[in-house]
């Protein structure tokens, strides 16, 4: 063979072998790679789920006074349908987190039980509920806030 | 082979794979979820669901601790100087059965499955702070509660539902729960 016939041998091979590696990469990361808009918009939903939870356990978990949290000034107040202090409190509360006031909703059950302020944007911060116990059930409450407040 | 067969195979494998493969791959990537069965993710999404339930227990407990204090001390109308240092054992024998019946009311209660405490491995202790009682309940087990492709509230103690179980996250349901008193 000469020296022309070995570039073009070389160039055959080399183009061949590069082929079949980029084809093989492109298939693997197409096989795997994608997902459909629903299925992100899914994970999506799921983790903001979990992260508004989290924040709204750790806000009913934070202190009030030196032996009660939120949490308890809450069940409290569900229970003895007196809203005043916790509304008061825990708006000030949320005006710390947030560095401004915010506008949001509580709802026991599926009644609207509290709404504070009036929003100035529509991003919504949080949308969570847990259980609250009584002695013979529990109350279903839901937190939302809804955006910054005017 | 020879060179020119090998470029005309080259060519003829681009085609092959852009024609064939390609759509392949992408109707298999879109329609189910591919080589590894599941999404990428999903697992840690269960194990991160899981324990956002566990934290919901556990909030729920703490809650269910005070409610249930608050009502056996109420129950037995016990005032402040029921808690003085000569009487705290006496009464604190009186309390425990009482608070111990209301507490299991409560985790009975919880939504979707009852937190299956076993009240015998709390150790109780009672104190007095001040113008507030605190009860500290250490809990010497642990609650599994599994890891669920379908997200049910199962703990093992529980009856066997079918689906896919991933592992099991441990908690700890022991509290510390401080109440007024009068």
């Amino acid at each position: 063979m000469d020296k022309k016939g070995v570039i073009w041998e070389e160039l055959a091979d080399f183009l061949l072998g590069g082929a079949i590696l980029i084809a093989a990469i492109i298939f693997f990361i197409i096989m795997t790679g994608f997902t459909t808009e629903k299925e992100s918009d899914y994970f999506e939903e799921e983790i903001i789920d979990v992260k508004d939870k989290e924040l709204f356990i750790s806000f009913l978990r934070e202190e009030y006074t030196d032996d009660e949290t939120f949490g308890d000034l809450l069940s409290e107040a569900v229970e003895n349908s007196e809203k005043k202090t916790f509304i008061e409190n825990f708006d000030m509360f949320l005006e710390e987190v947030y560095e401004t006031k915010v506008c949001w909703k509580l709802y026991v059950g599926e009644e609207e039980w509290i709404s504070k302020n009036i929003c100035r944007t529509d991003i919504e911060l949080l949308d969570s509920q847990i259980y609250v116990p009584t002695l013979n059930s529990y109350y279903k409450i839901r937190m939302n806030i809804l955006g910054y407040a005017q | 082979m020879n060179k020119k067969s090998k470029i005309y195979f080259t060519v003829l494998f681009m085609l092959l794979f852009v024609s064939v493969f390609i759509p392949y791959a992408l109707n298999i990537s879109f329609s189910k979820k591919g080589k590894f069965d599941k999404y990428i993710g999903e697992s840690q999404l269960h194990l991160i669901k899981t324990y956002e339930t566990g934290e919901v227990i556990l909030f729920y407990i703490d809650q269910g601790a005070r409610a249930a204090l608050k009502q056996a001390i109420s129950n037995l109308g016990l005032t402040q100087t029921d808690f003085n240092r000569q009487k705290i054992n006496k009464t604190k024998k009186r309390l425990l059965p009482e608070f111990q019946n209301n507490f299991l009311k409560i985790t009975d209660n919880f939504p979707e499955t009852k937190i299956p405490i076993i009240i015998d491995e709390y150790e109780f202790n009672l104190k007095r702070k001040g113008n507030s009682v605190e009860l500290l309940g250490k809990y010497s087990d642990i609650l599994k509660l599994e890891i669920r492709t379908d997200n049910k509230i199962v703990f093992t103690e529980a009856e066997i539902i079918k689906g896919e179980r991933l592992g099991y996250y441990l908690l700890n349901p022991s509290f510390r729960e401080t109440v007024a008193i009068t």
